[in-house]
């Protein structure tokens, strides 16, 4: 099964489980789960069923395109369900029989691994699936975000497809992961990968990067800022979700940074704080703004009428 | 009597981290046990087990029904509730309301305290199905685990999303519901391998029904299985299996099925460190690794999973895909690590804090080379070794800025030695890097060379005192730095090496530390040395804060140690008991507030005409003189077995002493003042090494 098959497999698995299908977020990111169809829709009592592939940067990770499993950047596809229903890990096997993956001819365990992302504030508990030895997908179910306690709860599934593919075919390095047909995963990726390491690691202008940092975390905070009365009359509401892309942006640059050695330990804390705290006005400003449009998918279906469950 | 039966519950839940299932199914196994006893239903011996996916309860001839009992219930006093006449009043009315009946019915009821309205009933016993519907499910909600979690709307809250729930006495299902789930005669299998619910019927029959659908509840006959075959699968690979207790423990519950896989990884992966190698297998696929008999590793790992079948061999392949990953970024990172040398990263601990209160781990590297030059003096160790201390303290904590370390955490000092080592330092000097950390726990070894435990000494010494000093001191069960754990290390090894250091050598190293230091040092003194074996009464006398405070804080811990054996051996000598009541007895005439001995001492009479008549007392002046010098004697040869044995020879003289002789005598001042006088010499005797008063009285008891 092909790359391109498999995203297609997974798409219209969970499609047909009611959720919407969204496209990835169109800035660089490290997961998933800092796309603004999880980040915000977790938060709140309204429910939410969203399914995408998120193509994720992890500059720490890069290895020039010469590891075989590591890479600077890879592919989640990711899941949310809102309220997480009961039987959430039987329809999440169910996504791997479609891909083929008969559970009775492997090893597939449950790990405990707790899931935090401190610079969204946020924290979920669950495990690491493994498949014969094999990190496969992480499954969380949500209970903190952007500083929040969550209720309802959702969950969280994200696959790491890469890994997936490279299995299904027995392929023991990414860069020949058949992408279709015709083209492998390295034939399509593999100068990304040289680029972006050499980048990352050796070429990123720090001095730079520091600046736009500092830059981006002020507009998030003024974006933020435009609440509050003036004359005793409200002011326009605070911009969240283009604060949350200044955010974004600022966590990019850190990854970047830190990549490149330019962050020591004592400094990192410090950064890490400085994006959350971003990250937990953005959550609030973002309830704020549905709270105040009277939270208006409460109480509706939003699976789609089409879904076969 | 009702009928007793086994009764037995399941909860089933999605997977439980390995790591609470043994303590969870305890709880849970106490809580059912509670919930019984305090509805007073007779019952049997308790048995509970646990996997991924359940825990269980099992407990023997359970009482199906509390027994029927009459109850008394009072209302308000007889004068309030009926009027002159004997009719209910309106106080009395409304309580006989309340209790469901007619106030005509209520009764006059004679106690105590007098006579009041009130009614005696029967009340029948609930059945044990009640009992556990009422009582379980707050007590099941309210267990405590390291992490637990919301589910669904947020309003339940355990360590994972229950999903059924198997509640049996004997054949009849109880009607208990626990998280929205109601009980069912029926449990779930194997996750892949059993479809649909499993019929259990009968408690007698759950761990076999359990076995037919592909579970072994017991965790400790998984452990077992696993064992069996870890040890079996060596053998096919010709080898023998690295034995790893904890790993064991973990893997077995991370399953219900166990099977094992043998796997290959490259050769060419045996040229890294072998630690690097295992604790890669370890840490990050809970991989056992394989020996040759002569203790060589093989390019073979063995991994437990939940499956004893493999027919495509993808369990296999998926798992020495996976290693052979795991090996690689292991070897990446120690070849990075290698192109630096580690002596040269000294300046990079400037940027690893080690406390924020505190600094850096290149403050504390300073440190610690002072604190090693020092208590190299104070060992007089020649200019070499005080010179191989130092340098080993200076480098000890570099590989914290290793890609190695940064990856595996739990390979600290270890890495350090090990390029160490490879980069053509002395052997003396890598083995302390290397070991540094130890001992990390009461069974752990100590670092085997002298440097080591210099090293290792003043690392944990100086943690203690630097973070005492910012307030970190350890309190109650609460100990988040492992202070408890460092001041163990240190006194461990300053007992174990012999060495002649003591506590106020300790405080001396690192300079005034305030009393917060040496008093939180004292205390845990005190701890590692029950932990030793010796319970706070033997400690008391051995250390004698009543005769000095603070003497103990010079003699050398060693030497501490040699007393309390010494104690411990003698106290069970017959005639031990005996030493200690008299000693208390000459300590109660001599603290005795009586108008004859302080009459006496006011006056204060001259004995330089007076001459001891009584043979008793010249025979105890006679014996607690040679005692005394006899003990000093001892007590230079260290020799603390004969010291009590000695002080065992003065029960008889002392003993006589008390039967023939008065020694207060209101008309012999100058008799009373000089026998008063014996009697204190005896006790400075009695209590000059050991103050054996500390042993009367409570049995103490040993940890």
């Amino acid at each position: 099964m092909s790359f391109q098959e498999l995203l297609l497999g997974i798409q219209r698995y969970w499609a047909e489980r009611g959720c919407i299908l969204q496209q990835p977020y169109d800035l660089e990111i490290g997961a998933g789960t800092m796309h603004p169809d999880t980040f915000f829709r977790v938060l709140g009592p309204e429910p939410w069923k969203v399914a995408y592939c998120q193509p994720s940067r992890r500059p720490v990770d890069g290895r020039y395109g010469e590891n075989p499993m590591r890479v600077y950047k890879h592919y989640q596809f990711q899941v949310i369900l809102k309220p997480a229903p009961l039987e959430i890990q039987d329809l999440y096997l169910g996504s791997l029989r479609a891909f083929g993956i008969d559970p009775l001819e492997h090893d597939v365990r449950f790990d405990e691994d707790n899931w935090e992302a401190p610079t969204l504030g946020a924290a979920g508990v669950g495990w690491q699936v493994m498949m014969d030895g094999m990190e496969i997908s992480q499954f969380t179910y949500f209970q903190q975000a952007g500083g929040f306690e969550l209720s309802p709860i959702s969950v969280e599934l994200t696959y790491g497809i890469e890994r997936i593919c490279m299995f299904i075919n027995d392929i023991k390095n990414i860069f020949d992961i058949p992408w279709n047909d015709a083209l492998t995963y390295g034939e399509v990726r593999h100068a990304d990968e040289v680029e972006q390491s050499t980048y990352a690691f050796e070429e990123a202008e720090v001095g730079l990067l520091r600046v736009r940092f500092e830059q981006w975390e002020g507009e998030a905070g003024r974006l933020l800022d435009r609440a509050g009365l003036v004359d005793g009359e409200p002011r326009a509401l605070p911009l969240a979700i283009p604060a949350h892309e200044a955010t974004l942006r600022c966590s990019h640059l850190f990854n970047v940074l830190d990549a490149r050695g330019a962050i020591s330990v004592t400094e990192r804390a410090a950064y890490i704080q400085r994006i959350r705290s971003l990250s937990c006005r953005c959550a609030e400003a973002w309830v704020e703004g549905r709270k105040s449009a009277g939270f208006p998918l409460l109480d509706r279906s939003v699976a789609s009428r089409g879904a076969s469950r | 009597m009702s009928t007793t039966a086994p009764l037995l519950i399941e909860i089933g839940c999605e997977e439980i981290p390995a790591r609470m299932i043994p303590r969870a199914t305890a709880d849970l196994a106490g809580i059912v046990t509670a919930c019984l006893q305090r509805a007073e239903l007779s019952h049997g011996a308790t048995q509970s087990w646990g996997g991924s996916r359940r825990l269980a309860v099992r407990v023997d001839d359970v009482a199906g029904h509390q027994e029927d009992r009459d109850e008394v219930v009072l209302g308000p006093p007889a004068e309030i509730a009926f009027s002159a006449d004997g009719q209910p009043t309106k106080a009395a009315t409304g309580f006989a309301r309340k209790q469901g009946i007619e106030a005509e019915d209520l009764q006059r009821i004679e106690t105590a305290k007098g006579v009041y309205a009130g009614l005696e009933r029967r009340v029948k016993g609930k059945s044990v199905g009640q009992v556990l519907a009422d009582g379980l499910p707050s007590m099941v909600a309210a267990m405590s685990f390291p992490k637990a979690m919301r589910w669904g709307d947020g309003g339940y809250r355990w360590v994972r999303p229950v999903h059924w729930l198997l509640a049996l006495h004997g054949s009849t299902v109880l009607p208990v519901e626990l998280f929205g789930i109601r009980a069912e005669g029926r449990s779930t299998g194997h996750r892949f391998f059993s479809r649909g619910p499993v019929d259990v019927g009968h408690p007698d029959t759950y761990i076999e029904a359990l076995e037919g659908a592909s579970v072994v509840v017991d965790p400790a006959l998984r452990r077992e299985r696993v064992l069996h075959a870890l040890v079996e699968s060596a053998e096919r690979a010709k080898g023998t299996l690295v034995e790893d207790h904890a790993l064991l423990e973990e893997v077995s519950d991370l399953v219900e099925w166990p099977g094992v896989v043998i796997g290959a990884f490259d050769p060419a992966f045996l040229e890294l460190p072998r630690e690097l190698l295992a604790t890669t297998l370890r840490h990050h696929q809970k991989c056992f690794t394989i020996q040759t008999a002569q203790g060589e590793l093989l390019p073979a790992f063995l991994g437990v999973a939940n499956t004893d079948r493999d027919p495509g061999g993808h369990v296999r392949r998926g798992n020495e895909w996976v290693v052979g990953g795991r090996l690689e970024d292991a070897r990446f990172f120690w070849n990075e690590d290698r192109r630096e040398p580690l002596a040269e990263r000294s300046s990079k601990l400037e940027d690893v804090v080690f406390h924020a209160r505190v600094g850096t781990y290149a403050d504390k590297a300073r440190r610690m080379e002072q604190l090693a030059h020092a208590l190299s003096s104070r060992l007089s160790l020649s200019d070499e070794e005080t010179a191989c201390c130092r340098r080993a303290a200076r480098l000890a904590k570099n590989d914290l800025v290793t890609s190695t370390v940064g990856e595996f955490p739990e390979l600290q000092g270890q890495v350090g030695g090990l390029m160490l080592l490879a980069e053509g330092e002395s052997e003396e000097i890598a083995a302390a890097v290397y070991d540094h950390y130890r001992p990390a726990g009461s069974e752990d070894r100590l670092p085997s060379g002298v440097v080591g435990r210099v090293v290792s000494v003043v690392d944990k010494l100086d943690s203690l005192s630097e973070l005492i000093r910012i307030g970190e001191k350890p309190k109650g069960s609460r100990d988040p730095l492992g202070l408890r754990r460092a001041a163990s290390g240190v006194f461990r090894i300053l007992i174990e090496s012999q060495w002649p250091v003591c506590l106020q050598d300790l405080f001396e190293l690192v300079g005034t530390r305030g009393r917060d230091f040496t008093t939180a040092m004292q205390r845990m003194l005190e701890n590692l040395l029950r932990e030793r074996g010796s319970t706070s009464n033997e400690i008391l006398a051995v250390l004698r804060p009543r005769v000095s405070e603070y003497e103990y804080l010079t003699w050398p811990l060693h030497d501490i140690a040699v007393r309390l054996d010494a104690i411990r051996t003698v106290r069970a000598r017959s005639d031990f008991e005996h030493l200690v009541d008299l000693t208390k007895r000459v300590d109660n005439i001599l603290s005795k507030d009586s108008d004859v001995a302080r009459s006496v001492l006011e006056q204060n009479p001259d004995l330089a005409d007076y001459a001891e008549q009584a043979d008793a007392a010249l025979r105890l002046e006679e014996m607690t003189v040679r005692s005394a010098r006899e003990i000093a004697k001892c007590a230079e040869g260290k020799e603390y077995g004969r010291i009590v044995s000695l002080l065992a020879e003065l029960v008889e003289p002392v003993e006589r002493f008390f039967t023939e002789v008065l020694v207060l005598d209101p008309d012999q001042p100058k008799a009373t003042r000089y026998r008063l006088e014996l009697l204190s010499g005896l006790r400075e005797v009695l209590t000059r090494i050991f103050d054996i008063r500390e042993l009367a009285g409570q049995a103490d008891r040993r940890e």
